[in-house]
């Protein structure tokens, strides 16, 4: 498979889960573009693993988490005279009461849930991805659920993907 | 209560905002062609220095290994929360980037050249005499050693490789390498590409230093602190001279981790018009351009922002916390054009 192929059949879904990592879609541009980036350079060795989009789907996840701030960081020579724009903040009621709870969880615990409820993946899964434990992936998932107050009496996920 | 449905539905919903992705592909081209590029000038220039220091250095190396090792600098009291006393023996040739310290720890981030043309990075962390020993992951594999003639383990997995240590006065030392995960997939020609390297981690450990407590300086000074505000946390990347970027936490006391009241700090480089992002232009504060709004989608903390010489000082509320009461701190405090680096001083004093 070409670079170009992978990356226009995945594309849409390595945004959609970059969006729900980090909320921002500006910023989301630039995790994936970084991601893929990476992944053009290692191209040859990526493209022969069984599932390249969940390796994709790791960078990706792992750029989120090692960005320190939630909004991103822009860096301009000193010399520049020129105003530049800031990345438009968007209006502060825009949606509902649970994405903004989801929005000021700690980012592993933020992550966990994405990779769980959206991309429908195992603990063990996640904890790969995270290159963490499962029991530690439990761990994030319980307390951010306990966060966004949700009922896990009928949460039959975490079981069944165990 | 909320239901997992409604958190399904509110990431499914929230995921149709995704951005159309126009001209990534290209973009990701151009930055791995330039990645490509990078590698292969940082690879000749290596293996041409090598070559060099082997050819002239070679008496040199041995002479020095017949020294004995330069013993780590003890501080000669503990140090503060805003302090550092870790470092890097200048002389060993590796570079610090960022670095930060919090009253728990303090850690640097450190690059080694290599000759492959890619830096060994590596994290250094110290914690104080009581800090919880540094436990092993299950697959991880630990080896008793030495490290600056101290028993050390060395920790290794597929994509991590750490020593930790602790010296005399009981600090906990740990150096952690981890590796850009590159899994064997079936079908892949060869093992992963960003190869651990005790050899290396050993240098770093063997490095590592402490000295006498420093006051970390900002390019802020802040007055009366209030409602026992005190200093948090803060990471500092100075690196390059066109780049700075410090992140200072301030914390209130007994915040609880799942309601934190803390004030963040973030000083970066380059010019700022708080209006382009949805900011309201506020009163001048000691003389500096300065807009005020909420902070994104977040609906309990607030935006000030100021434009400080060439660097974008940005305060980011505590909930609850009043515009007058965030105006107030930032007007308490001396501000300094970060360019102005030799004028920074202790934000806390």
């Amino acid at each position: 498979m070409r670079f170009e192929e992978f990356a226009g059949a995945r594309l849409p879904s390595l945004l959609r889960c970059a969006v729900l990592l980090c909320g921002d879609p500006e910023e989301a541009q630039d995790m994936v573009q970084e991601a893929l980036t990476r992944t053009l350079v290692k191209w040859d060795k990526i493209k022969k693993l069984d599932e390249p989009y969940a390796y994709v789907r790791r960078i990706v996840t792992n750029e989120f988490l090692s960005r320190r701030r939630r909004r991103r960081v822009r860096t301009v020579p000193l010399t520049a005279e020129q105003d530049w724009a800031a990345p438009a903040i968007p209006p502060p009621d825009d949606g509902g009461e649970l994405w903004r709870m989801l929005a000021e969880l700690p980012r592993q615990q933020r992550a966990v849930l994405v990779l769980r409820y959206y991309e429908g993946l195992s603990d063990q899964e996640i904890a790969d991805t995270l290159g963490c434990r499962a029991g530690t992936v439990r761990g994030y998932a319980s307390r951010a659920l306990a966060a966004l107050r949700i009922e896990i009496e009928n949460d039959q996920t975490a079981g069944a993907l165990s | 209560m909320t239901t997992l449905d409604e958190l399904r539905r509110t990431l499914e919903e929230r995921a149709t905002t995704a951005p159309d992705g126009h001209g990534l592909v290209q973009a990701a081209q151009v930055g791995a062609a330039r990645v490509r590029h990078r590698r292969r000038v940082t690879r000749v220039i290596l293996g041409a220095g090598l070559a060099l220091a082997v050819a002239v250095g070679t008496p040199v190396v041995v002479q020095q290994r017949r020294a004995a090792p330069t013993p780590a600098i003890v501080p000669d009291r503990a140090r503060l929360a805003d302090e550092m006393t870790l470092n890097i023996d200048p002389a060993a040739g590796i570079r610090v980037g960022q670095w930060g310290t919090s009253a728990s720890g303090q850690w640097l981030e450190v690059f080694v050249p290599t000759s492959t043309g890619r830096d060994y990075q590596a994290h250094v962390a110290a914690y104080p005499p009581g800090h919880p020993e540094r436990k092993a992951y299950p697959g991880q594999t630990v080896e008793m050693t030495e490290s600056q003639g101290r028993p050390a383990r060395y920790l290794h997995g597929s994509h991590l490789e750490m020593l930790v240590w602790r010296d005399a006065g009981g600090n906990q030392i740990s150096v952690e390498r981890r590796a850009f995960p590159f899994p064997d997939g079936p079908g892949a020609s060869s093992p992963a590409q960003d190869s651990l390297d005790r050899a290396t981690l050993q240098k770093i450990a063997e490095a590592v230093r402490f000295e006498a407590p420093r006051k970390i300086r900002m390019p802020i000074r802040f007055g009366p602190l209030r409602d026992g505000l005190r200093f948090g946390s803060m990471s500092v990347q100075h690196d390059e001279p066109q780049r700075v970027q410090v992140v200072m936490a301030m914390e209130y006391p007994n915040t609880r981790s799942d309601n934190r009241r803390q004030i963040d700090i973030f000083v970066t480089t380059g010019r700022r018009n708080g209006e382009e992002s949805g900011l309201t232009a506020v009163p001048d504060i000691n003389g500096y351009r300065a807009w005020y709004g909420p902070y994104g989608d977040n609906k309990r903390r607030n935006l000030l922002l100021l434009q400080v010489g060439q660097c974008s000082l940005e305060f980011i509320t505590s909930p609850g916390m009043t515009r007058q009461q965030i105006i107030d701190l930032s007007t308490e405090a001396k501000l300094i054009p970060c360019e102005q680096v030799d004028a920074w001083e202790p934000p806390i004093s």
